[in-house]
């Protein structure tokens, strides 16, 4: 019993200083995201179409928006403004060609699939979130110009009620006739990353 | 001394020849084969489409059920008159007929493309799985003759199951 309670002396504090979140300045974070967009991101091909999403950090969206020299204020108010949602970048994009164009047909103009991305692919996609299903709930779409392979989205998805868990990211693709694509960004992936702390600036 | 040198050379021949062997076993093309009705049905995506398409259709055929129940009612009613049935008779049975129609196109057409989106999913894991395990051809066997013989022992079908329904999950 005596020994026991060693080792839990022992092995508490190593346990509680790896739970915790590390915090870092604006700098390192990005920092660390650009090492680690990897492991926050999934792709999977599907018959010369690549999917791929990735999770978006609020803190990130933050930074990404006001730049690196935000206050603390700010930086908390706008943590409020976007705490019911998380966020997801959706691409897609052609094996070969320009995706917009890709497969095209009289009935199916690359002009309809750009009204498509625009307007109607939120309820093509879903995020499973533990053990809730939610729906997009807004969604921004980035068109190519023809210039970049890939198209971009940016979702946003309520908050799920679960802890940090395994989110997996279902598109209903018919434009393609892919059907239902899953990508998965794994709950340790999220878990890992840092908190964004102003006053270590 | 002279015994034990040849018995050295001797070994490296023989770990020689064992080692081409090996290499030549490995590079003897690998077909292998699948029952391609099994690796459908098995499918996940393919069990979630077919609940969702039978949802549809029992509802279109709800509708439809509601509206024929409210033609007999109608003509079985005792001041229904045969020679001259009415407008709202007319109307019901041509909306009637117009969405039996339209139901029965959309449900080939839904049909149709749940086909395609299960085959399309299901070529991209095959093409997969015959790269991850170097395999030269993968035939699909469906029982109509275009593959009359093959050993049970190149028989992929369970494992090929398994995989692609993980990959679709992505477990």
């Amino acid at each position: 019993m005596k020994g026991y309670s060693i080792v839990l002396i022992l092995v508490f504090p190593f346990v509680l200083t790896n739970c915790r979140q590390e915090q870092v300045n604006s700098e390192q974070y990005l920092q660390y995201l650009d090492k680690n967009w990897e492991k926050l991101t999934d792709s999977r091909e599907m018959n010369g179409i690549v999917y791929q999403a990735r999770f978006l950090p609020n803190d990130y969206r933050i930074i990404e928006r006001f730049g690196r020299e935000i206050n603390d204020q700010k930086l908390q108010s706008e943590r409020q403004n976007l705490s019911d949602f998380q966020y997801f970048q959706i691409r897609l994009k052609a094996r070969t060609g320009n995706i917009m164009e890709y497969n095209t047909s009289e009935s199916e103009n690359p002009a309809l699939r750009q009204h498509y991305y625009t307007h109607q692919f939120t309820k093509d996609l879903a995020l499973i979130d533990g053990k809730d299903t939610l729906y997009c709930e807004a969604h921004q779409f980035v068109p190519n110009h023809g210039i970049s392979p890939w198209i971009s989205v940016l979702a946003a998805f309520k908050v799920s009620e679960s802890k940090t868990t395994e989110k997996r990211i279902v598109i209903n693709d018919h434009i393609f006739h892919n059907g239902k694509v899953i990508l998965k960004i794994p709950a340790s992936a999220i878990s890992q990353i840092p908190q964004l702390t102003l006053d270590k600036l | 001394m002279k015994t034990k040198h040849w018995l050295i050379v001797n070994s490296i021949f023989l770990l020689v020849i064992l080692a081409i062997g090996v290499y030549s076993l490995n590079q003897k093309e690998k077909n292998v084969y699948l029952n391609t009705a099994e690796v459908f049905e098995a499918f996940s995506l393919q069990k979630e489409l077919r609940t969702k398409l039978e949802n549809v259709q029992s509802t279109r055929q709800a509708i439809l059920d509601s509206m024929q129940l409210r033609l007999t009612a109608m003509t079985s009613s005792s001041d229904f008159d045969r020679q001259n049935p009415g407008e709202d008779f007319f109307s019901l049975r041509e909306v009637y007929r117009i969405k039996q129609k339209q139901f029965e196109e959309d449900n080939l057409r839904q049909s149709r493309e749940y086909d395609r989106q299960i085959w399309n999913q299901l070529n991209q894991y095959i093409k997969d799985y015959g790269k991850e395990h170097n395999y030269t051809m993968i035939f699909g066997a469906n029982g109509q003759g275009n593959l009359m013989y093959a050993s049970e022992a190149r028989d992929v079908t369970n494992d090929l199951i398994s995989y692609i329904n993980k990959k679709y999950e992505r477990i």
